[in-house]
């Protein structure tokens, strides 16, 4: 029994790192950065294929750092060559699919089930401090000058431009920074999953924003950053949880598990919305 | 915050209590975890389900099989899905396709037997030699396809190979082809595609070419557009070898590939044996004897089915229609 609840948050962890991304991106510097998809798979392929020669940590390092790479590029697409913030994401994760292919060596499926990885122990102990740490490393970050610079292009580009920084810089180094962040998760998976599949970031966005979202709805996130941030592990936990339920229930036919998704994102979007209007009501 | 930590212990406890009510009677359980719902794997699935009953009923066991899980193609679902029927102390899990069957032995970790079905390439999925793992694999022959190929059309001059590069189903068969077409001396124009809309467009630039054949290995890609680019290759009197029946009934020429209904049986046969303490054994190639060929396309192409009639026993069938 406790297995079940142990993935569940083995997987909440890993996943919080594409939530922590989004959160990010399409909260703090209010871009839909559409790159998520491939830059987990990259991170994922990265790591798999350094595990596979041995490296299983440089594999975590560098799978962040192609995430990095790839946010580097959309954002460059952005700022450079003016195409607009959805398309060049779209660009980007299309173009990612024949990168991640090469880094497989053009196969589809790598499996490392024999090779060790960074998870010798505990996973859930190693995953959950390495979360915790991102995410302190991440509130701290968004205190310093660069990273309140970052927030305010979010918030008002035009009085950034005002005050003398480049507002452009501030969005490489936020998208650059999410896609890390999505490498890093997509790393972790690869290595906690112990295969890369070219297939395994289909629809990772949507995950990333129904938990970011629950999170946010679940403990008022908006209220603080510090809140924000932490809402985004915690999204992904009652995501998992819920899904683990329905599972094990099976309260709902297994077959309709993407209707599920979508039901419980709605939910949580209309929550806070439904709220506010009785209040107006009464 | 008071709201949330509450409610996070009712959803631990919810899913605690039902682990408890879950307690085995009886007999035999079985998990039955396909990787995405696709025609192919219903089949095998159905194959599965089919046979347990068949063997409860001649044993006089009871075999649960629940009902058939469905990864949806995501890696954390099935992830999830694992770690659930570990925890339902089923006696064995029975993947089907390749990201299902690794998932299984991670998530097992040798707690539980696995016992895959449909997998081309156990050795390159990394799914030997690991001593609670083992399955069937529907690899198939691609010398006696190409063969075939040559008692249709002895003077083939191109041969269109047409598969996706995410599918590492198709690697071994192409490599396969390439090497025996290359012997013969035979152009080989490759066209590959990742989505509905690029093979579309790859089996159109093949009949550009003026192929004289095309082969397509057990490609879950390409099978999901076979329906559309059949009436393609068929408007241009080209023949489409396949992989595996589901693309003949989907309107291509023919196959050798695996009956996928006979490899479900063995798949159930063989999970059936281990649960009753049979010894986990190497996996199991299930032969590709039989030829499937669709006579709607024969009566196009102005073929008789009957010329395979050397190759293995012959199923006709015909296009599906909706």
């Amino acid at each position: 029994m406790s297995y079940i609840i142990e993935t569940a948050l083995e997987l909440a962890c890993v996943y919080s790192f594409v939530t922590l991304a989004l959160f990010l991106s399409f909260r703090i510097l209010d871009i839909a950065d559409l790159t998520t998809d491939g830059c987990f798979v990259l991170g994922m392929c990265v790591s798999i294929v350094c595990t596979l020669n041995n490296h299983p940590l440089l594999g975590i390092l560098l799978g962040m750092a192609s995430g990095g790479l790839a946010g580097l590029v959309t954002a460059l697409l952005q700022t450079k060559l003016g195409v607009p913030s959805i398309l060049a994401g779209i660009i980007t994760n299309t173009a990612l699919y024949t990168i991640n292919l090469m880094v497989m060596g053009f196969s589809s499926n790598i499996s490392i089930l024999r090779n060790k990885t960074i998870f010798n122990g505990n996973k859930l102990i190693l995953l959950i401090l390495i979360v915790i740490v991102v995410m302190i490393l991440l509130r701290y970050f968004l205190s310093t000058r660069l990273g309140l610079s970052i927030r305010a292009t979010g918030d008002n580009i035009d009085m950034v431009a005002a005050s003398s920084i480049n507002p452009k810089a501030c969005i490489l180094i936020g998208l650059v920074m999410s896609n890390m962040l999505t490498g890093l998760g997509g790393a972790l998976a690869g290595q906690l999953q112990k295969s890369a599949d070219i297939n395994a970031g289909n629809g990772i966005v949507t995950i990333g924003l129904a938990t970011l979202i629950i999170g946010e709805t679940l403990i008022n996130g908006k209220k603080s950053i510090t809140r924000n941030i932490i809402a985004c592990l915690i999204g992904n936990i009652i995501y998992r949880l819920v899904y683990a339920f329905i599972l094990q229930t099976h309260i709902i036919p297994i077959e309709c598990l993407k209707l599920m998704t979508a039901l419980i994102i709605t939910l949580a979007i209309a929550l806070p919305y439904l709220k506010d209007r009785k209040k107006a009501l009464c | 915050m008071k709201k949330i930590i509450s409610l996070f212990f009712v959803a631990m406890l919810l899913v605690t209590l039902l682990g408890c009510s879950k307690k085995a009677d009886d007999g035999y359980k079985v998990a039955v975890v396909k990787q995405l719902d696709h025609e192919s794997l219903d089949e095998i699935a159905k194959a599965i389900c089919d046979e347990f009953d068949v063997i409860s009923q001649r044993d006089g066991v009871s075999i649960d099989y629940g009902s058939v899980y469905s990864g949806q193609n995501d890696q954390s679902v099935l992830q999830q899905i694992g770690s659930g029927v570990r925890s339902d102390g089923v006696d064995v899990i029975v993947p089907i396709a390749t990201l299902a069957a690794q998932t299984m032995t991670l998530v097992s970790d040798g707690d539980i037997p696995v016992v895959f079905a449909a997998i081309s390439d156990p050795e390159t999925a990394g799914l030997t030699d690991i001593d609670y793992v083992t399955g069937t694999s529907d690899a198939l022959n691609t010398k006696q396809i190409m063969e075939m190929m040559f008692k249709v059309n002895p003077d083939i001059k191109k041969v269109g190979l047409l598969y996706s590069m995410s599918e590492a189903n198709s690697k071994k068969s192409i490599d396969g082809a390439k090497a025996y077409l290359k012997d013969k001396g035979v152009e080989i124009i490759e066209a590959t595609g990742n989505t509905d809309d690029e093979i579309k467009q790859a089996a159109t630039s093949l009949i550009a070419s003026k192929v004289d054949a095309v082969f397509t290995p057990t490609d879950n890609v390409v099978m999901a557009s076979e329906l559309t680019i059949a009436q393609d290759f068929m408007d241009a009197k080209i023949p489409h070898y396949t992989g595996a029946d589901s693309f003949v009934k989907s309107g291509a020429f023919v196959t050798c590939g695996v009956n996928y209904t006979e490899l479900g049986k063995l798949t159930a046969d063989l999970a059936y044996s281990i649960m009753t303490g049979g010894e986990v054994t190497d996996y199991e190639v299930v032969p590709g004897g039989v030829i499937t060929v669709n006579t709607d396309v024969c009566e196009s192409l102005g073929i008789s089915p009957d010329i395979f009639l050397d190759f293995g026993e012959i199923v006709e069938v015909t296009t599906i229609k909706d």
